[in-house]
């Protein structure tokens, strides 16, 4: 970022031109090349976010063909007083602190392995067969674990059951209907789908790393995990940090999971406040468009703080 | 007509005609206040608009009507009709209203109505309207009075029902046999049943005694019904703490024992596995009850299909109950057009022996299996009871089915449609989880929920 | 849970100590392929298990064991069914029509957005870069996708896209169009300005300069984007499902997840046919770009 920022250098042609020309010039030579990034950025990301904000102050219903009503801040007070946003919030809480840890050093410790590896050839095989699930359809990814983790045709259960035989059918562990099992194996699905895309990250960092380094501690007879603890983690720690913040934006956000995985059962486990968000939206009734971009709100608010949070504490360890 | 929708017709009328430029329709259209999707529909060429006779019929189904039902499409071939994939996944009727909060509709009938679920929201707001100027002599008289009665809103016939589905029993002769039971003989009474069930899961011939519908107001309305079809509130709501309910919850609760221990497991519409589903196909209960289409699907991977054996449900003897059923029906869309043309397709869907006999044996060339539903003209049934299509050999069911239409009533339509039953799930769950010990308890909670919701998306509280 | 399968088949199986230079075993190199062939076979078996059950009857599909008792026959009888039976099996072709068209567009309209953006950000005197690049920022940590879902159904209502498909293309560029600026971003950066700088002493006008002379040095990192909007664009379901109700508007990666219900003829082994050809073009895609890719990756793509 720095670099981007930085004065550019020289160009004293410009200098006796006064300051407005300068920018107005800068203006016309730089925007051209803005102009599809704004085209898209405003129109399907400003517009849509400014839109469903006013629309929370509103009483909008998709079906009722009225026009709606500015009601101020009725649907903010009418969700905060639903248990099921509260419950929302709580649920998708719990799914991130699940979900996180396991996003993160699985990957790192791949990473890790995969660096050490002096056989080019070798190492791309293992980046490229890390890399396949990334590359799979989102929802498809989901159909294929809701059949991994079935208690009928999927084969974990047949492996536990009929071939090791640690359980009976009567007591297998039911991998999406347990309200907390849900939330592991929702996140086991989810390392899978991440583990090839994160360790890029990571490697991307381990090659950051000067290689007369642990050279020198190697010397110096560090043995390996005096070495990860003394300098790696060190040097990892940044993407660490960036990837739990961003990491627990999307897990908090997360909806085609569990409108593919589970529907809209409010005893559910994956009843979030974006599944709570979607059935208001889009299912129930007249669709209360306003209250749903109320809750939507909500919750992107309630993220935002916790991002917010996230920023402060890294940033002061700094 | 106002003289905006004067206006808007003539709009219509000028660009199908070519009249007018592109441009020229979105001036005037957006000048009368014509959102962007009616805009788009006006300067598409493949125009198919209100206009009502120079346009091509054209009908659409519920996508798994075209899926199971190929006669569908090969009538409307036949008929010169277009048959398309209505946008209706997951009972969502959002695009017929905005369309006809247009003005418009793209078509002229629609065929995967569940009158108990759309048939409301649909007749209130004039999306569809009755089929009663349209309807051929004779038909609706000559239609099961149970399935029009369940069509009717206001007085007026607004379903033409076409497919009957009603929840029954199945079962496997070979294991029922192998515990020691009449593999012929259906239990009459839910005790029997329940006895039947026991006997099957304990004398070990397969995994479970029974399974039924994860979806679970599927399973516990029919049985409600069984006891008394009475149990429905002015405004339509299932009346969840009245006897008959409580009743059937606790059949449910005694069936949990012998069943699968994810029978009640969420899972979206069109999830990739559904517990009965899995559980039946792999020959793992002894008995199944969801609507006919389930059992007969399902076993069709079984290592000898003629096992399976059907019949109508249970009921309990000195009670008011009947059985419960529905019917997907065709409704004709308002702003549609050629009305008499889908009346014609409608008479001639039910009247066609191919329909039935794809339903009921399935179809190779198509790549369909058996479906097994039925018919709902009454002649078409007193025609086969003379002289009964070789199809039909074997499969007494459907005339238990049929027999059963005799006392049999729908589910009421309501202003909540399907979402009562996600309001009110959570709570009866509660007691066949085990976490409320009271049936009635947990069903006068579930009906509180579902009244409270009713207040909320209607704005008056409910009766 | 896989792996504990895993681990009986490791021990018969050679992990791949071959390229070493001594006699002498190192144990942490043994462990440490040993973990890692066992996460490329946590990665691979639930696929080759999709796999398997598409060569499976109908019989042996709804069964619990894994290897069949025998494959359908012809092997291939249950891809062939999914292409020859549009009735039972619904629209497939326009549905991977669909897919195509839209995924096409996100990715020609996106990447070169994101190339000229990035262009912009790093070697141009672009007023406002900071501002700029903070919004970019802080949409990435924003979950517009869902609360800002309303707002793009009102958007593409007014504009007369809902059932249009590949309008889809403009929230699917406007949801990735901030981390593909910044892969781009990280990417210039690694271009030298003083090159940038000589070739405008040169006289070529800054287009010039992008394409004939920073293009080259920037296609790795381009096939990075490419690849970003391919997978985004092909797999998305929240959006393609909320404003496409018409089943033949929809796009493929919809339509398999909602006909997994096994009703009626789609059996198990017949989804995952379908589910088969539905992942083979971005892997495919993949496979024939992933040099490219992984050498955009190491060039500074994931420094954004």
């Amino acid at each position: 970022m720095a670099q981007a920022l930085s004065p550019e250098p020289h160009s004293s042609a410009r200098q006796s031109r006064p300051g407005w020309w300068r920018t107005a010039r800068d203006f016309i030579t730089s925007y051209p090349y803005l102009i599809p990034v704004l085209f898209f950025f405003v129109g399907w990301q400003l517009l849509p976010i400014v839109q469903s904000l006013r629309l929370s102050f509103t009483d909008d219903r998709f079906l009722d063909n009225q026009a709606p009503n500015w009601i101020g801040l009725d649907n903010y007070r009418t969700a905060i007083q639903q248990g099921l946003f509260w419950q929302g919030i709580k649920r998708a809480l719990i799914f991130t602190a699940i979900f996180i840890p396991g996003m993160i050093f699985i990957p790192m410790i791949a990473a890790i392995l995969v660096d050490r590896v002096t056989n080019n050839k070798v190492a791309t095989v293992y980046r490229i067969i890390l890399l396949i699930p990334s590359m799979i359809p989102a929802p498809l990814i989901f159909v294929l674990w809701v059949w991994m983790y079935d208690n009928y045709i999927g084969p974990i259960n047949y492996f536990l059951v009929d071939r090791l035989g640690w359980f009976d059918l009567a007591n297998a562990p039911l991998w999406l209907e347990n309200n907390i099992l849900i939330y592991f194996s929702i996140a086991f699905m989810e390392w899978w789908w991440g583990l090839g895309y994160h360790t890029m990250f990571f490697l991307a960092g381990l090659a950051s790393i000067p290689r007369d380094l642990p050279d020198a501690a190697r010397v110096d007879g560090a043995g390996e995990w005096r070495m990860f603890w003394g300098i790696t983690i060190w040097r990892l720690l940044p993407i660490i940090l960036v990837l739990t913040v961003v990491r627990f934006g999307s897990a908090m956000a997360v909806i085609t999971e569990y409108i593919i995985m589970q529907g809209f059962d409010r005893n559910s486990s994956t009843y979030t406040w974006t599944m709570y968000m979607y059935d208001e939206a889009f299912r129930t009734g007249q669709q209360f468009r306003g209250y749903a971009a109320a809750i939507g709100w909500l919750g992107a608010l309630f993220m935002l703080v916790v991002v917010a949070f996230l920023f402060y504490i890294f940033r002061s360890r700094d | 007509m106002s003289e905006k929708q004067q206006q808007i017709k003539q709009l219509w009328q000028d660009a199908l005609t070519g009249k007018i430029s592109r441009r020229d329709v979105l001036v005037r259209g957006s000048a009368l206040g014509l959102s962007g999707m009616a805009l788009a529909a006006l300067s598409q060429e493949t125009i198919r608009g209100t206009l009502a006779q120079d346009r091509d019929p054209i009908l659409n189904c519920y996508d798994w009507q075209l899926r199971l039902h190929p006669m569908f499409s090969i009538l409307g071939e036949e008929m010169g009709i277009i048959i398309e994939e209505a946008p209706s996944v997951d009972f969502s009727f959002d695009r017929f209203i905005t369309e006809k909060n247009e003005g418009i509709s793209t078509w002229d009938a629609y065929t995967g109505v569940t009158p108990f679920l759309e048939m409301k929201p649909l007749a209130d707001t004039e999306t569809i309207e009755p089929w009663d100027p349209y309807l051929p002599e004779g038909v609706k008289e000559d239609i099961f009075p149970s399935a029009v009665e369940e069509g009717t809103y206001n007085g007026s016939m607004y379903v033409w029902p076409l497919l009957l589905d009603i929840i029954v029993q199945g079962w496997h002769a070979g294991f029922v046999e192998a515990a020691g039971l009449d593999p012929n003989v259906a239990p009459a009474t839910w005790d029997e049943y329940i006895a039947n069930v026991k006997t099957v899961h304990e004398a070990g011939v397969t995994t479970y005694g029974v399974i039924f519908d994860n979806r679970d107001w599927r399973s516990l309305i029919p049985i409600t019904h069984s006891f008394d079809t009475d149990v429905y509130n002015p405004d339509g709501l299932f009346i969840y703490n009245s006897d008959a309910a409580v009743n059937a919850l606790e059949v449910m609760k005694e069936l949990m024992q012998y069943t699968a221990p994810d029978v009640l497991a969420a899972s979206s519409v069109d999830a990739a596995v559904l517990v009965d589903q899995a559980v039946w196909s792999s020959e793992q209960a002894g008995y199944y009850f969801k609507y006919q289409n389930a059992p007969l699907t399902y076993s069709s991977t079984w290592q000898d299909p003629s096992q399976l054996r059907m019949d109508k449900l249970p009921s309990q003897p000195d009670t008011a109950g009947g059985t419960v059923f529905w019917n997907t029906g065709a409704v004709l869309l308002t702003h549609g057009s050629n009305k008499e043309k889908m009346a014609e397709y409608m008479l001639n869907f039910s009247k066609d022996i191919r329909v039935w006999e794809n339903s009921v044996v399935g179809n190779e060339d198509e790549g369909t299996t058996p479906v097994g539903q039925l018919p709902i003209i009454q002649s078409v049934w007193t025609e086969w009871d003379a002289n009964p299509p070789a199809f039909l050999e074997g499969a007494d069911w459907a005339f238990a089915v049929r027999d059963s239409m005799a006392n049999a009533r729908a589910i009421q339509p309501t202003a909540l449609a399907i979402s009562q039953f996600d309001v009110a799930r959570p709570e009866w769950h509660k007691y066949l989880s085990g976490e409320e010990a009271d049936a009635r308890t947990a069903l006068t909670k579930a009906y509180d929920a579902v009244r409270a919701e009713f207040e909320r998306q209607t704005g008056s509280p409910a009766k | 849970m896989i792996a504990s399968h895993v681990t009986t088949q490791m021990t018969t199986g050679k992990p791949a100590e071959t390229h070493h230079r001594k006699r002498r075993i190192k144990w942490g190199t043994v462990a440490r392929h040993a973990v890692l062939i066992l996460l490329c076979l946590w990665v691979l078996l639930p696929l080759a298990w999709v796999v398997l059950l598409s060569f499976k009857s109908k019989y042996d599909g709804a069964r619990r064991y894994i290897w069949p008792e025998n494959f359908i026959d012809p092997i291939f009888a249950n891809y062939q069914y999914i292409l020859s039976q549009p009735r039972a099996v619904g629209p497939v072709g326009a549905v991977t029509t669909n897919s195509i068209t839209v995924t096409l567009l996100t990715v020609f309209f996106g990447t070169i957005a994101a190339v000229l953006g990035g262009y912009a950000l790093v070697h141009l005197r672009t007023p406002g870069k900071v501002i700029l690049t903070s919004f970019l920022v802080a949409s990435m940590f924003f979950p517009t996708q869902v609360t800002a879902l309303t707002g793009i159904f009102q958007i593409q209502q007014r504009l007369g896209f809902i059932n249009t498909t590949w309008a889809l293309m403009f929230p699917y560029v406007a949801l990735q169009i901030a981390i593909c600026v910044f892969i781009m971003r990280g990417v210039f950066q690694t271009v030298p300005q003083d090159l940038v700088d000589s070739a405008k002493v040169d006289g070529a006008s800054s287009l010039r300069t992008l394409a004939g002379i920073i293009f080259p040095l920037v296609k790795n990192g381009i096939v990075v984007v490419v690849i970003v909007l391919f997978v985004f664009a092909w797999g998305e379901y929240l959006l393609a499902l909320t404003l496409m109700n018409d089943a033949s508007k929809r796009t493929l990666a919809v339509f398999v997840a909602n006909s997994t219900g096994g009703v009626g003829a789609l059996d198990w082994p017949r989804t995952a046919a379908l589910y088969i050809l539905a992942i083979l073009p971005a892997l495919v895609t993949f496979a024939i770009a992933q040099r490219w890719y992984m050498k955009g990756l190491q060039e500074g793509a994931l420094k954004g």
